[in-house]
């Protein structure tokens, strides 16, 4: 009796697997998608042009692989997007940053030419 | 046999020389150079202090990625390499961001310095120009109290000069007087002196006393006498005649107390005519001692 009950057990359990890893996939395909589309384009463009791209890119290739089936795979593509898309993230507000210190240098330069005139 | 014993020796040796580059192969070029991006991330301050966490997932998935590579697991590796490669860029964007920022605060304390400089400056070039500005403003009320002083001194000495003229005029009103380039000139035309001589009769001396008084009155006045005569007779008769009538008139106003410093004696003789010498009026008028109150 316990072994039947083992076997069925085991067998929902074998079932259950590819639909689970399924919902990662999807799961994990939605957040890399919602995080990218928080990006300003525009921003990123500018600032992490090339990270950009190949965020872009991942992104495609994990839903290329979602809808061929292969989870595994949309998975991985889908952590890449979403390293990526941090990554320009930061890059963005690093370039925001050196902007500032560039208009400071220049204010700089400017006030010291006023106070040599 | 002995060949074929040889043969599979050669093979065996061979595919064992094979299976061992097989189980070993060169990490890619790839694979290094995330290691060595990664090492240099781990020595720089900035980026290990703000992605350490990343620098730790970097270097999980970089040994999983080489790992991987050497066991030709290429999905595993590519994938491995990706999220290795990707945390070392995130951790370096971070020590990136930290770094901008120490260098914002550094210009920030520099600009304040600045600022803080050139308002000093400002407000010194502003005492500057205030104390100028005050300098010209005393030069100015300067220039103008002595131009109220010298309009003030003009004003007196005109004040003086009219209060003279108008002295002299009250004590001199018995003369015929005429304002000359020396100053008040009273005209004497009717003083007698006998005869021609410059002995002044006694009504002469009378009609000398207003003068007497007015020099008496006014210490500091200086007078001039000249005499004139017509043109009757010889000329250095007449020169000499009109100089000792004219010091006749100063020697009586030394007798009334008069000092002869402030006497000045000339004659003319008839050299200065006021009138036609061919008339009886003409001739008379000719005949006069002149006094200036000189200035």
């Amino acid at each position: 009796m316990n072994k039947i009950f083992a076997a069925v057990l085991l067998g929902g359990a074998l079932l259950a697997a590819p639909a689970a890893f399924a919902d990662e996939a999807r799961d994990t395909l939605l957040k890399a998608e919602a995080q990218i589309e928080a990006l300003d384009s525009a921003d990123a463009a500018m600032a992490a042009s090339v990270d950009y791209q190949e965020t872009q890119l991942r992104l495609q290739e994990a839903r290329d692989a979602e809808a061929k089936g292969h989870d595994e795979e949309s998975v991985w593509r889908s952590q890449e997007a979403a390293l990526h898309g941090e990554i320009v993230q930061e890059k963005i507000k690093l370039h925001a940053l050196e902007r500032t210190v560039t208009e400071i240098k220049t204010g700089i330069e400017t006030l010291r030419r006023e106070l040599v005139s | 046999m002995a060949h074929y014993l040889k043969t599979t020796a050669a093979i065996a040796a061979l595919t064992m020389a094979l299976a061992g580059c097989a189980s070993a192969p060169e990490p890619s070029s790839r694979l290094l150079t995330a290691e060595q991006s990664l090492m240099a991330a781990r020595a720089d301050p900035a980026t290990v202090q703000m992605g350490r966490t990343s620098l730790e997932k970097a270097g999980v998935a970089l040994a999983d990625a080489r790992e991987h590579y050497m066991d030709r697991d290429e999905d595993d590796y590519i994938h491995a390499i990706r999220m290795g490669e990707g945390y070392v860029a995130l951790a370096k964007a971070r020590g990136g961001q930290m770094k901008a920022e120490a260098e914002i605060a550094a210009l920030n304390a520099e600009r304040a310095e600045i600022v803080s400089e050139t308002r000093k400056l400002e407000v010194a070039r502003a005492e500057a120009a205030t104390l100028d500005a005050q300098s010209e403003t005393a030069s100015a009320e300067a220039r103008a109290d002595q131009s109220d002083a010298s309009a003030a001194t003009s004003r007196a000495l005109t004040a003086q000069a009219e209060a003279r003229e108008k002295a002299l005029r009250e004590e001199l009103a018995d003369y015929e007087l005429k304002q000359s380039a020396l100053g008040m000139t009273m005209i004497l035309q009717d003083l007698q002196y006998a005869t021609n001589s410059a002995v002044l009769t006694a009504g002469a001396q009378g009609r000398l006393a207003p003068l007497a008084n007015f020099l008496r009155k006014q210490p500091e006045a200086r007078i001039q006498v000249v005499g004139h005569t017509d043109a009757q007779g010889d000329d250095a008769f007449n020169q000499d005649l009109s100089q000792r009538r004219a010091a006749s008139v100063g020697a009586y106003l030394v007798t009334t107390g008069i000092d002869a410093s402030r006497i000045e004696a000339i004659g003319k003789g008839e050299s200065s005519p006021v009138a036609s010498n061919d008339t009886v009026a003409g001739r008379t008028a000719n005949r006069r001692v002149e006094v200036t109150i000189l200035d």
